[in-house]
């Protein structure tokens, strides 16, 4: 599988930024997915989700953090 | 920060993370999922717990393995690493329980000088958001990569 082109940057902007902020953590990047990307959320994902989409009527954010597509 | 943190293997999406805590009870896998809100596309929620048998995240567990600081500064590096990857993004966080909550609480606290370096932290309190200060009890937070102003 090809990774493209904003993965590729992704991933070396990433090997540089722990180079530099975290120089004593070691990883391991990986393709594909750790879980099921399908696998249905559970209830507490759904509370959680709830949640924060409460969480974003009340004031006090930077204003881009408000900003809906 | 001032625990090393466990070694990670990261997805090259930058938004699933895995670990292993080990401890008195043995090694036990642990996994971060950044999951986009439905309601705003610029935040993304903290998931982050044991892995079960069916490969799922178990958010409710103790896993009493005495590494909790460690851990906590293996799921600070990942949201570093997640907003290096996603600079404009915000990262929301709430404890699945009290306990939980209060650990962010005593995690971003304890680090605090180093974070906010890094970091603009905000704190749900009192239905608002407030910029993160200490010895207040904050319900949930979210964690922005500091000076970053576009999108």
């Amino acid at each position: 599988m090809k990774t493209d082109p904003e993965t590729r940057a992704r991933v070396r902007r990433f090997r540089a930024y722990m180079k530099r902020e975290w120089p004593n953590v070691r990883f391991v990047i990986v393709k594909g997915s750790l879980g099921d990307p399908n696998a249905p959320l559970t209830e507490l994902q759904k509370q959680k989700m709830e949640s924060m989409k409460d969480a974003l009527n009340y004031p006090g954010l930077p204003p881009e953090w408000y900003e809906r597509d | 920060m001032e625990h090393e943190p466990y070694e990670v293997r990261i997805l090259d999406s930058f938004l699933e993370y895995e670990f292993y805590s080990r401890g008195p009870r043995g090694r036990i896998l642990k996994r971060v999922v950044y999951s986009i809100s439905p309601e705003s596309p610029q935040l993304y929620n903290l998931s982050f717990g044991d892995v079960d048998k069916f490969g799922k995240i178990n958010d409710q567990v103790i896993t009493d393995n005495k590494d909790s600081i460690k851990v906590l500064a293996t799921v600070a590096c990942t949201v570093a690493s997640f907003l290096n990857a996603y600079p404009s993004k915000g990262v929301y966080a709430f404890g699945s329980t009290e306990v939980r909550t209060r650990l962010y609480r005593i995690a971003i606290s304890n680090n605090l000088e180093d974070f906010q370096d890094r970091f603009k932290i905000y704190g749900f309190v009192s239905g608002q958001w407030q910029p993160f200060r200490k010895n207040i009890d904050y319900k949930g937070f979210i964690v922005g990569k500091n000076n970053f102003r576009g999108k």
